[in-house]
This record gives structure tokens, sequence and C-alpha cells, in this order.
């Protein structure tokens, strides 16, 4: 017996919600529970000798919080930042990072089986960013999962050499 | 179950047991036969065994364990604190803090636990043929009445109660432990009163028990009628209800042991009084988090109070525009924001005492190791500054501590020669001075003559011998901070790094900090460490940069200069500059930065800074005024950029780096 | 007969899970309050056997409708329901009267032992 309480009752367990947004044309989400806010770009103080998709910090009510170039994380076409960009301030292991999108358009509920596995590479994004492709209509939406946003070229690559090494090994088993 | 987010309160809480299970050991050292510190230390390795099962670190279950045995030995008296004890406990509790080091190996130090566990079980092997006992089962806490309470039992039998010894034991599942035995609490006092709880209120009121506590109560009420309407309260899994053994028996030191024993020592109601709270603060508040005292905190809503007062009253005036009043009123409000700051800060203050417990320890092993004698005497150390420094200053003061066991004292023989006594004095004093906490390490020993000194360095090629005739004797005892100075001759084996006290000035340096070395050949050397009361705010000199602004702390700049440009040479490629025959190297601050900077101004502002000896002139664009800065820490995400010591935020809600020099030139 | 209970919590999803332990195991769940103030009321309308009663509600919280209650009945027996980390408030509900106390998230066995020990 093990009745636990606690949870809310309204939502539907099942049904995730994503905040949507664009970059270069194509719709993104992300979940809605790692998001804390959505601001307007503010001063952007940058930060030098760091990774090249760090745009810089940001004052959030007293607390430095560092803001990462989505585009340049995911070597998108870099473009001037137009009226309709905007930080998503998403928590993550780490802490609290912002991500610059080009514009921020929705929130979305999305059912579970509308979502399909990643494709091994999308729009020059690496599969670790990608946790599945929403269906929304005729909308595609590409869902992030934010992990290893932070994570470097290296770091990644590195990964992916041990995992096949563990393969490797596990099949000589 | 998944530990891994308890893992850092484990951490925590486990290093300050061995803490004090260090300090305990070492008073037992000097007082074999003092229950009260054994008895700490079984408990305090009794939870160390549970935290660690319930984490599932079996190593350290099973280490722990076996501690516990044999202090279970030794507060039964059945084994005694002799010295080859004392150096397997000793054994024990580095082996302790090793494995807390690497809990993510669990097989790591397999072989060391078994050697270990084999000598704790030897010890307790030995004691059982000694006693002439066969295992015991060692659980559950000892009862010992004070003198007081003794009294109060006599007394309350003499008016026709009986004393009573009960044991609760809560469901394993228990939650708010604590509130249970406050309804065990309430409901006996329907029946009688409690003279005694085990473990105390204080720590049953903070959950610091496991399963079960005891009481010793006084009462008319048959044992069946208090059983049964204690086990009325939900989750009451138990209640054993005993008598309490006869009240003036002997130390129970002999009395072999039974599968639960109630032992009971004479001692004054004053002196465990005393002793109690010394000792009961084995288990210190965790890392993450710090007592405030509640004073503190009432000055701090006072203060905000008066300043929100303030503030609308600012605001008011704004809509009237009477200038003279404003001006009154944001002088006020300026001074009270003052106040405040200052009350936040004290927040964050502890004592250095958390540092300092570690090194009679320290020095302990040291001199037994080096043959040498020595006696730590500690100073101050309720002395209390920000955390984050006490947090950073154990390293350097090991250090310092280290040097002078190892250069500082003489061997016993040589002492009594030059007249002094064979036991060589470091003291280790913490005290308050301005705005500074002053640390000084001095010793009696040997001291450090100038002459050696500057003998060394010519040798070592730091100071040609021309220099070597101009130096200052102060001059020529501070070249033992310099770096290349203190060689593996000077560094101690067992601290295993090459670290010189080179290192100790640079890290002294990276808080804004400054040592300083006083010594006279014969009479000993005196160290002074200054550090600053907080590391939050710090003043420093605002620059920009490429358009950037960019925080300096003063600590770390001797001047500001203007530099024509017809007065920056090159030499071997690099860029220099002339200050008083003194050459200093330039770096451009955009350039160092990777900024683009397109400054076409006719004189150059040089800012001139010096980190670990080392001066050099940082050129910035435009040199804006001192300011005093909250310092906030880099996110995680982007922490470790090479020059950036942090971040704060400046008046007009924009983000300014604080450079970090050290890491700059 | 079955012994009667007033449930007493703001969330209705806590008193629907309350009210199915509670009849799954025997006992008959009379009436629903979402505050202090109808739990007094209902209090005095029902006279159930037991209450269950939540510490923060709107209106008027647990600690004064147990005080009210005990007032008008010091026979009245009641259950605080309270969250982890409300030593405070259960101790002082606990000397308002109240005969004992369950932790959220609820289980049902403590629940029914919690209730069993105090009316049987």
């Amino acid at each position: 017996m093990n009745n636990l309480v606690g949870k809310t009752e309204e939502q539907p367990q099942d049904e995730l919600q994503l905040v949507a947004f664009f970059l270069q044309g194509e719709e993104f989400a992300v979940d809605i529970q790692k998001v804390r806010e959505v601001l307007k770009l503010p001063p952007i103080t940058p930060l030098p000798q760091s990774l090249d998709f760090i745009e810089g910090v940001i004052n959030l009510r007293g607390e430095v919080i560092p803001v990462l170039d989505l585009r340049k994380r995911f070597r998108l076409k870099d473009a001037a930042k137009g009226d309709k960009a905007r930080i998503i301030i998403v928590e993550i292991e780490e802490g609290m990072v912002g991500l610059i999108v080009d514009s921020v358009t929705e929130v979305l509920h999305l059912n579970p089986s509308a979502i399909e596995p990643p494709p091994r590479r999308l729009a020059g994004t690496r599969p670790e960013f990608i946790s599945g492709v929403g269906k929304l209509g005729n909308r595609l939406i590409i869902i992030l999962q934010l992990e290893k946003i932070l994570s470097t070229e290296e770091q990644l690559e590195l990964e992916h050499l041990q995992l096949a090494e563990a393969e490797r090994v596990a099949l000589n088993r | 179950m998944d530990t891994s987010e308890y893992k850092d309160l484990f951490l925590a809480e486990a290093r300050e047991y061995l803490q004090g299970l260090n300090i305990a050991l070492l008073q037992l050292e000097s007082d074999p036969a003092n229950r009260e510190v054994l008895q700490e230390m079984f408990r305090a390795a009794h939870s160390l065994k549970g935290m660690s099962a319930t984490m599932g670190y079996q190593q350290l279950a099973n280490l722990t364990h076996q501690m516990e045995n044999v202090l279970d030995f030794l507060r039964q008296g059945s084994l005694r604190a002799k010295r080859d004890v004392a150096n397997i406990l000793f054994e024990s509790l580095d082996l302790l803090e090793l494995l807390l080091g690497r809990l993510d190996e669990p097989a790591a130090c397999l072989e060391q636990v078994d050697r270990v566990v084999g000598k704790l079980r030897a010890a307790c092997d030995g004691s059982m043929e000694e006693a002439g006992l066969v295992g015991s089962a060692a659980d559950g806490d000892t009862l010992l009445l004070d003198e007081f309470e003794k009294e109060m039992l006599r007394a309350g039998c003499a008016g026709g109660e009986r004393a009573r010894h009960l044991e609760v034991v809560l469901d394993a599942s228990c939650l708010l432990k604590s509130v249970r035995a406050y309804m065990v609490f309430k409901l006996l006092e329907k029946f009688g009163h409690i003279v005694k709880a085990v473990p105390g209120t204080q720590e049953l009121e903070e959950e610091q028990f496991e399963d079960r506590f005891q009481l010793v109560i006084l009462t008319q009420t048959a044992d069946e009628t208090i059983r049964a309407e204690l086990l009325q309260i939900a989750e009451v899994a138990d209640v054993l209800v005993r008598d309490v053994p006869e009240m003036v028996a002997p130390s129970a030191g002999l009395e072999p042991a039974k599968v639960r024993k109630v032992e009971l020592v004479s001692e004054t109601a004053i002196s465990q009084e005393e002793v109690n709270g010394e000792r009961r603060n084995i288990r210190r508040a965790a890392e993450k988090t710090i007592r405030v005292e509640t004073d503190k905190l009432d000055k701090l809503i006072n203060l905000v109070g008066e300043l929100v007062v303030n503030r609308t009253r600012v605001v008011e005036l704004g809509r009237i525009d009477v200038a003279a009043e404003l001006v009154s009123a944001v002088e006020q409000l300026d001074r009270i924001t003052t106040d405040l700051q200052s009350a936040v800060m004290k927040l964050r203050m502890v004592p250095i005492k958390q540092v300092f417990d570690r090194f009679p320890r320290m020095v302990r092993d040291l001199s037994q190791e080096k043959g040498k004698k020595v006696n730590l005497e500690i100073r101050g150390e309720e002395t209390e500054l920000d955390r984050s420094i006490v947090n950073q200053i154990g390293d350097p003061l090991v250090h310092l501590l280290r040097n002078s066991v190892d250069h500082g004292i003489e061997p016993p023989g040589v002492r009594v020669q030059s007249g002094k006594p064979e036991e060589g004095t470091i003291i280790l004093e913490a005290r308050h001075e301005g705005s500074y906490v002053l640390i000084r390490v001095s010793d009696d020993g040997r001291g450090i003559s100038a002459g050696e000194m500057l003998k060394k360095a010519v040798e070592k090629g730091l100071l040609s011998s021309a220099e070597a005739q101009r130096i200052s004797e102060e001059e020529a005892l501070r070249l033992i901070f310099r770096n290349g100075f203190s060689t593996a001759e000077q560094v101690t084996d067992i601290s295993g790094r090459g670290v010189g006290m080179d290192a100790v000035k640079t890290v002294i340096e990276s808080m804004n900090g400054s040592v300083e070395i006083k010594s006279s050949p014969g009479e000993g050397s005196r160290f002074y460490v200054r550090l600053p009361l907080t590391l939050a705010i710090i003043k420093a000199l605002l620059v920009e940069v490429a358009g950037e602004i960019y925080a300096i702390p003063i600590e770390s700049i001797r001047e500001n200069l203007y530099v024509a440009p017809q007065d920056i040479k090159t030499i071997r490629g690099e860029k220099v500059i002339n200050v008083r025959s003194e050459v200093l190297p330039l770096i451009y601050l955009g350039e160092m930065l990777g900024m683009k900077t397109d400054s076409s101004e006719e004189i150059l502002s040089v800012v001139v800074v010096e980190a670990a000896d080392r001066k050099t002139g940082l050129v910035v664009d435009v040199l804006l005024g001192q300011q005093e800065i909250v310092i906030k820490s880099l996110s995680r995400a982007v922490e470790g950029i090479r020059g950036v010591a942090g971040a704060t935020v400046l008046g007009n809600g924009r983000v300014a780096l604080i450079l970090d020099v050290s890491s700059l030139i | 007969m079955a012994r009667q209970v007033l449930i007493t919590d703001d969330t209705a999803f806590m008193r629907m899970t309350l009210k199915n332990i509670l009849e799954k195991n025997g006992y008959q769940v009379v009436g629903e309050a979402e505050d202090g103030q109808v739990a007094v009321d209902k209090y005095m309308e029902l006279r159930p056997d037991l209450v269950t009663m939540d510490i923060t509600m709107p209106r008027m919280d647990g600690i004064t409708a147990i005080k009210k209650i005990i007032e008008a009945d010091p026979e009245a027996k009641i259950v605080v329901c309270s969250a982890m980390g409300q030593k405070a408030l259960v101790i002082e509900a606990l000397s308002a009267g109240a005969k004992d106390f369950i932790v959220k998230p609820f289980q049902a066995e403590r629940i029914i032992n919690a209730v069993q020990k105090v009316i049987g």
C-alpha cells in the first residue's frame, strides 16, 4: 500500500507542456518544467575567452547568469538579433542559463504519442541536444534536451568514443 | 534508494564527526579514563556507521562498525586506552578521511580497510581475552546519571515514587520523530515527571536519534499502564519498562557487558554541564548551513524595517521637491543602508575554530614523527570571519604550522643545550584588527637569520651579491616567500606536495590578504597573516576597455599612471615602461581579453598591478574611479575563465567582470 | 455501527484520497470541510467520532479550528494532517488538544494506524 499524494490533480499526467520558439525559421521547443522565465534581451556583458557560443552574462535581479546564443550553439547562421529576440531562462544542472532565440511563439500542449524519437542529425544540431520531434498538425517541432547544452564539442566527441568503446567491449564478452 | 542527492550532506556531516573524533581522541590520549569523551566518540562512530550503511558505503560502514566495537569496549572499561589502541584509532580516522575522499571508488581502499579492520578486531579480541568476555551486542546509548539526577531519584523514591527506566522504540518509518517524542513527554507528564532523557531533549528535538530513546522517570503508576498508554500513540512500536539499577553502585566499568546496560558514573552536575556544552558539538551544523544568533537576525530585520520606512519617505519627498529635506533623507537612507549591509555581512561570519580544530592532531602527528616535543597553544579561536575565507585559510595555515614544527622548533636535546625548555611552544592566535583579522603563528624555535637567507638567495641565483648588499633585514626575511626559494629542503615530506612558502603567500594574496614574517635568531619566528573580514565586498577600481567596464580589486593595484607613447620602450619584443627606475611589462588589457579596441588615445591610462611579487602595467581605455562592489560568483556553467575572478552588478544594473590579476599577468 | 469521520482539507484531491483510504478500512466519512470554519460548523452539526484536520487552510487555519472544536467539546478526537517541516505547527496543534498527527504524503497504513489508536 503506497498511496503517495502530493501531485496536483489538474494536469493529465502524460500531456507535455512545451515553450516553443523559432531559430532560423525552424520551430523548436523546451519542456516548460525547465523554463524559469522569458525576457527581452537585456544588456549583455561579454565574457572574454569563454566558449564561442557563450554570449556573455546578464543581471537577473541581482544574480549573474550566463547566456548562450542557440544559433551559435547549433552552428546555424549568425544573424542580427531583432526586436522579437528573447532570452529563455532555463534551469539546468549547472544552474540557471539564458538561451537566446529568434522569437518565442507559444506554450504548446503535446501528447507523447505525437513525439517521435530524434533522427540522427537535424538542422546541424547534434543528436545529443534533441529528445524528439513533435508533430502538431502539419508543424514539426524539434524538442530540445538541455543536459548537454554546455558541453564542448570535444567532450561530446569523447563521450561518443567512450560509448563506442563500451559497446565494443560488451560485444566481445 | 537513490541517495546521490544526500551525498553532499552526508559528506559534510561525516567530516564533522571525523573532526570531532580526532579532537576527542587527542583528549583521550591525555586523559585515558575520561568516560564522557569515550561516550561521545562511541556515539559519533555509531552515527557514522548508521549514516554510511544508509548510503550504501560498505567500506565505511564496516570500518566504523569495528571502531564502534573498540570504543564500546573502551567505555565499558574492558579495554584500556593505551597508546597502541590510540594509534590504531588514529589510523582508522585517517583511513576514514581517505574513504570519504573517494566515495565514488568503492573498491579503491579495500586492502587498507581490511588491514585496519583486522587491527581493530585484534584489539577487541585482546580485550575479550583480558576480560573473559565473549561477543557483546553493542547497541544503544548507555545511561549516565549525574549526582543531581541521582539526588532527584533518591528524593522521589523517599517520597513513595518509583524510578523507572523506559526505552521507547518508534516505527522505523516514523516521520517527525521529534513530535512523537514530544507526545511521549506530554503523556508521561500525566503520570509523574521525567528526570533524564537519553539522548537529551535538545537532540530529541533536533531529531538526532535513530529509532529509540531512553527516559528515566519518577512515577507511582504501574508499569503496564504506562506502557499501554504510550503504545496508544501512533508509530510508537514498543516500550520497555525496567528498573533503574542501584543508584549508588560504583562505576560500572567492571560489570560484564550485558545485552542492555545501564551505567552509572559519578559526576557533579556542574562539571557535566560544562563538559557537555563543549563536547556535544561533535556534530555541528552541516556545511551548507550557518547557525545564526537570533540577536543578529533581529538586528537585520529592524534595519530593513527602517530602510523601508525611509525609502518611502524619500519617494514622497521626491514628489514635493523640497531639496534640503530630500538631501537629509537621502543621507539617512544611505547611513541605514550601510548599517544594513554590515549586519547582513555578519550573517556570513563563522568562528575560525572550525579551521583551528584540526591543528592539534596535525601538530601531534608531525612532532611525533620528527622526534620533537611541541605544545600548540591556540588563542582567539572564537574570532569570526567570512565563511568563504575560513574555508580557504586552512591550507596556508597548515603550511605555516608545518614550517614551525619542521624548521622552527629544535629537537629536545638541542633545546636543552641552548637553555630552553625541552618542549617547544607554537602559538596560533587570531584576533580582529580594524576591518582585518590578524592570525599569528609564532614559535620559540631557532628563528631565521637574515644573513643566512641572503646567502641562500645568492646561492640559488635569486639575488646578485650586489643586490644582497643593499637589501634590508626585513626584505631579506621576506625572501622566504619568493618563488624558488623554499625547495625540497624547506618543504616537509609530509605535505607530499612540492608547495613552498611562496604558495602560502599566493593563496593569502588571492584572498586580498597579506603575510609578513619577523624573526630573531635563537628566539623564534612569527608569521603575521592579515585577512579581510569578508570577501563578499571589496574596493575596486573600475576601468573601461573596449566599451566594457571591468573592476580591478584595489588590493592588487599599486598606482595609476598616464604614459605618453614615446615613454613606451620595447625590450625583446615586449613593450615596457620605466617607472622610477623600475622596468614594468605592459599588457594591453583589451588585447589580453580578446576584445576589439581602437583606442587612439594620445596618452595611455595604465594601472600598475602587483601579484606574486610581479608588477605589471595594464593599459586601459578609461579610468573610471574607485567603488565598493559586491562580488557575485559566476555561474558554474562558465566558471574558471582565466583572468576573471567573478562579476558584480553596477549601479545601472549592468554586469561588470572582476579581473583576477594574478592569473592575468 | 461504523465509526464516523469528518475530513478537513482545502484540496479536494486530499479529501478524496483520505476518504478512499478510510472507507476501504470500514470507516464512514460523514462530512468533508474545505477550511477550518466549515470544519467547526460541520462538527457541531454532525458530532463525528473523529476529525482529520489539515493545518494550513484559507479563511480559518486548522489550529484555530482545533481550539474552537475542543472549546465546544473537550472530548473531541482530532488527528492533524501535516506536511513535513511543520514541526512547530504540529506541536501547537497537539497542545491545542489534537490527539495525534499524520504526515503527508499519506500512506494508508499510517493513517489507519493513527486513526485506530485514537478511536479504535
